[in-house]
C-alpha cells in the first residue's frame, strides 16, 4: 500500500478530503519526528513503539577485498511491535 | 535532551500545537492510521508512508533453540513480525550528531580499540610506536643508570680540574662553579698533589698559558651547561706518579688489545687514537636515531670505551654533553705537551668506563654460561632418561622368564593341593572300603585302589555320612565301577556334591578363568556351569554378584594333558552354547 493509498484509505474513513488528510499526515509526521531527534521515543498502544538507538563503531570486512573498514557509531531509528500486533499476525496463519 | 516515552495523547498535543487541527481530529486520524496500517500489514501488505518509512511483515524461520526452564531443545516455531524501516531522509535527519564521521579503511595489523568516542580514531600507527618505544626504553634505562654514574664521575674529575685551575692560573675572575667532590681516591689525591705544588715552575711551562685561555672562553660560553667541562690539570712531577700507578692499575685490569707494556707513554699513545675514535662516533651517533643496535655492533670492537660512550650516547641529553665534552678536550688533544693530562682524564674514564663495561661482561658471561649451562643440563638429562628406559626394558626381558616360571609353580602348587586332598580323602574311603570288605565277602580286589575318585563322586562331603549308607550303595555301585572305564566317566551323570570352592561372580570374571584357574583348562567351565545351572541361565551371560560353587571333579574329567577330557569338555560346551 502506498502513501496514497492510505491516505485516501484514511480520507475515506474519516470523512475528510484527502488533501485535509495530507496535512494532517505531514502535521503527525513532523512531530514524530521533532519528538524523536529529541531522543525521545514515542509509543503507540496496540501497535508498537519507535525508538531513537545508537549504534556503536565497528570494523567490517569486505567479503571479497578483505578490506577492513571502520564503520562509525550511528543513531538509527527502531520500531518495536506491541505483543498484541504480533498476536493479531500470528494468528491468521 | 531528555529520554520521555511519548504516548499518542502527548503526540496529539504537539500536534494541536502546531496548529490547524483538533484534539479530536489529530485523535481520530492517528487511530484511524495506525488500523490502516494494521489492516495492511495482516493482509500480508507492505505500507510505505512518505517521509517516514515503510511497514513490512516479516517471515520468520523456525529455529532449534533451547527451553530457557527446562534446558530441553526446542524448535521455535515461525512467526511474522511487523518491521519497519525509515526512509533516507528520516536517517539522515535522525542521525544528525553523528552525521559528519565516515568510515575509514583499515590497515591491515591495525587493532581499534574499543573507546566510544565520537570520533573515529586513526590508532593503529600510535600503538605499534608505543610497543616498540616500550622496548626501546627498557633498554636505554639500562644504559642511562650507567650513563648517570659515569656522569658522576666526569664531573668529579671537571671539579678537581677547575680547583686545580683556581690554583694555577690567577687571570680569570669569572665565577665558576666547582662540582662537590666526592670519594674518588684518585681525584682527591691529585687535588692534594695540586696543593703542594703551586709553586713550581718547571710544571707550569707544560701547559702553554694561550692554551689555557682559550680554553677559559670556551668555558665562559659553557658556564650554564654546568660541570661538564674537562678543564686540563696543571701538571705536576707527583702527578705523574700517580697517574703511572693508576695506569698500572688500568693495565692490570685491562682485557682489551690495547694491552701494552712499558711506559706511560705508550699508553697515552694508545689511549690517545681510541679517544679520537670516541669522538667521532659520538659526533656521529648524535646525527643517528639512537638504537641498542649501534652499542651491540660496538660491543664487538675490542675497546672499551666505545661501549660505553655509545651507551652514553643512547640518551640525547647525554651525548650533548659528552660532546661538549669532547669538543674541549679535542684541542687538547693532538698537542704532545698536554697529552698528560688528557692523559689523567682518560684513566679515569677508562677506569670507570671499565668498571661498567667488566659489568656488562660479567652479565654477558653470565648469560653465555646459562646457555650452556643449560644446553648441558638438557643433554644429561636426556641421557639419563634413555639409560633409564633401556634399563628397565633389559630387566624385564631378562625377569619374564622367571616371572613365567613363578606363575606355573604356583598352578602346579594348587593343583598338587587338590590332588592330595582328593588322595587323602581317597585313602579314607579305602580304608572304610577294607573294613567293609572285611565285614562282606565282596572282592576287595575287584576294588580299584588307587582308582577311589571314582567313588567319590556319589560320596558325601563328611566321613561320617558315609558310613551308614555305604554298604548298599558301594554293593551296588561297584560293579559299575569295576568297569569303570574312561568312557564311564563321560557318560556317567555328574553329581556335583562336593565344592572345591565358592565364588562370586563380579564384572569381569568368567566360568572359563575359574575353570582354568582350579582345573588347568578353559574347557572345563562347563563342569563349573553345570554345577551352578539352577543359577546360571545363559552361559553366555553370567549375572554378577552371584555366587557359584567350584566342584570337585574326577580329575579324569578335568585332565587339562588328555585329549579326550578336552574333547568331551568340547562336546558339552558346544551343547550348552547353542
Amino acid at each position: 500500500m502506498n502513501n496514497k493509498e492510505l491516505l485516501t484509505s484514511i480520507a475515506a474513513k474519516m470523512n475528510i478530503s484527502k488533501e485535509r488528510a495530507n496535512e494532517l499526515m505531514t502535521n503527525f509526521l513532523d512531530c514524530c519526528v521533532s519528538s524523536l531527534k529529541e531522543d525521545n521515543s514515542i509509543g503507540f498502544q496496540s501497535f508498537g513503539a519507535f525508538e531513537v538507538v545508537k549504534r556503536e563503531e565497528r570494523i567490517s570486512v569486505h567479503p571479497q577485498t578483505k578490506e577492513r573498514s571502520l564503520v562509525p557509531p550511528k543513531l538509527v531509528l527502531s520500531f518495536k511491535q506491541s505483543t498484541i500486533l504480533k498476536e493479531k499476525i500470528n494468528a491468521k496463519f | 535532551m531528555s529520554k520521555d516515552k511519548l504516548s499518542i495523547s502527548e503526540i496529539i498535543d504537539m500536534m494541536i500545537k502546531k496548529g490547524n487541527t483538533g484534539k479530536r481530529e489529530a485523535e481520530e486520524f492517528i487511530k484511524n492510521l495506525l488500523a490502516t496500517i494494521e489492516e495492511a500489514l495482516l493482509s500480508g501488505e507492505n505500507v510505505k508512508v512518505k517521509g517516514f518509512g515503510t511497514f513490512k511483515s516479516q517471515w520468520n524461520e523456525a529455529r532449534r533453540s533451547v527451553d530457557v526452564n527446562t534446558g530441553n531443545d526446542i524448535i521455535i516455531p515461525g512467526f511474522y513480525r511487523v518491521v519497519f524501516q525509515p526512509d533516507s531522509d528520516l536517517r539522515e535527519v535522525i542521525n544528525e550528531p553523528f552525521a559528519h564521521l565516515q568510515t575509514i579503511l583499515l590497515a591491515d595489523d591495525s587493532v581499534v580499540s574499543d573507546e566510544k568516542n565520537n570520533v573515529p580514531d586513526i590508532l593503529s600507527p600510535a600503538k605499534d610506536m608505543d610497543q616498540s618505544n616500550e622496548k626501546a626504553d627498557a633498554g636505554l634505562s639500562f644504559f642511562s643508570a650507567q650513563a648517570a654514574e659515569i656522569k658522576d664521575i666526569l664531573l668529579d674529575i671537571n671539579a678537581l680540574n677547575k680547583k686545580s685551575k683556581n690554583n694555577t692560573i690567577v687571570q680569570e675572575d669569572e665565577p665558576i662553579e666547582i662540582a662537590e667532590n666526592n670519594n674518588d681516591n684518585i681525584t682527591h689525591r691529585l687535588n692534594t698533589e695540586n696543593q703542594h705544588n703551586v709553586g713550581d715552575t718547571n710544571n707550569d711551562s707544560i701547559i702553554d698559558p694561550d692554551d689555557s685561555i682559550t680554553y677559559l672562553d670556551d668555558e665562559e660560553d659553557n658556564v650554564d651547561s654546568t660541570n661538564q667541562i674537562i678543564t686540563p690539570i696543571t701538571d705536576q712531577s707527583q702527578e705523574f706518579d700517580i697517574v703511572r700507578d693508576v695506569s698500572l692499575l688500568y693495565y692490570e685490569q685491562d682485557t682489551s688489545e690495547n694491552k701494552e707494556t712499558g711506559s706511560v707513554a705508550d699508553e697515552a699513545h694508545a689511549i690517545q687514537p681510541v679517544i679520537n675514535e670516541e669522538e667521532e662516533k659520538i659526533s656521529s651517533i648524535e646525527d643517528e636515531d639512537l638504537s641498542l643496535v649501534i652499542s651491540k655492533e660496538q660491543a664487538e670492537e675490542t675497546s672499551d670505551e666505545k661501549e660505553v660512550v655509545t651507551m652514553l650516547s643512547t640518551d640525547n641529553d647525554e651525548a650533548e654533553a659528552m660532546n661538549t665534552d669532547e669538543a674541549t678536550m679535542s684541542p687538547e688533544t693532538p698537542e704532545e705537551p698536554l697529552f698528560e693530562p688528557v692523559h689523567v682524564t682518560a684513566i679515569e674514564n677508562n677506569l670507570n668506563k671499565e668498571q661498567t663495561t667488566d659489568e656488562l661482561k660479567s652479565v654477558k658471561i653470565e648469560d653465555e654460561n646459562d646457555d650452556k649451562k643449560e644446553k648441558k643440563s638438557k643433554v644429561p638429562l636426556f641421557l639419563l632418561a634413555l639409560s633409564l628406559l633401556v634399563a628397565s626394558g633389559v630387566t624385564a626381558y631378562f625377569l619374564t622368564p622367571y616371572l613365567n616360571q613363578i606363575r606355573k609353580e604356583k598352578k602346579n602348587q594348587k593343583r598338587l593341593e587338590y590332588i592330595a586332598d582328593s588322595l587323602s580323602t581317597a585313602k579314607k574311603v579305602q580304608q572304610i572300603l577294607d573294613s567293609i570288605s572285611n565285614l562282606n565277602t565282596i572282592n576287595t580286589d575287584t576294588l580299584p585302589a588307587a582308582d577311589t575318585t571314582v567313588v567319590l563322586d556319589t560320596l558325601p562331603s563328611s566321613l561320617s555320612e558315609v558310613k551308614p549308607t555305604k554298604p548298599s550303595t558301594v554293593q551296588r555301585e561297584e560293579p559299575q565301577k569295576n568297569n569303570a572305564s574312561a568312557e564311564d566317566i563321560y557318560s556317567k551323570p555328574r553329581k556335583y556334591t562336593e565344592t572345591l570352592a565358592v565364588e562370586r561372580m563380579v564384572a569381569g570374571s568368567q566360568l572359563t578363568k575359574f575353570a582354568r584357574r582350579y582345573y588347568g583348562h578353559s574347557y572345563f567351565w562347563v563342569y563349573i556351569y553345570e554345577a551352578n545351572k539352577s543359577k546360571i541361565k545363559n552361559p553366555n551371560n553370567v549375572p554378577t554378584g552371584i555366587e557359584i560353587k567350584i566342584p570337585k571333579l574326577d580329575s579324569r574329567l578335568v585332565d587339562a594333558n588328555s585329549q579326550e577330557s578336552l574333547n568331551y569338555a568340547l562336546k558339552l560346551q558346544s551343547k550348552y552354547l547353542k
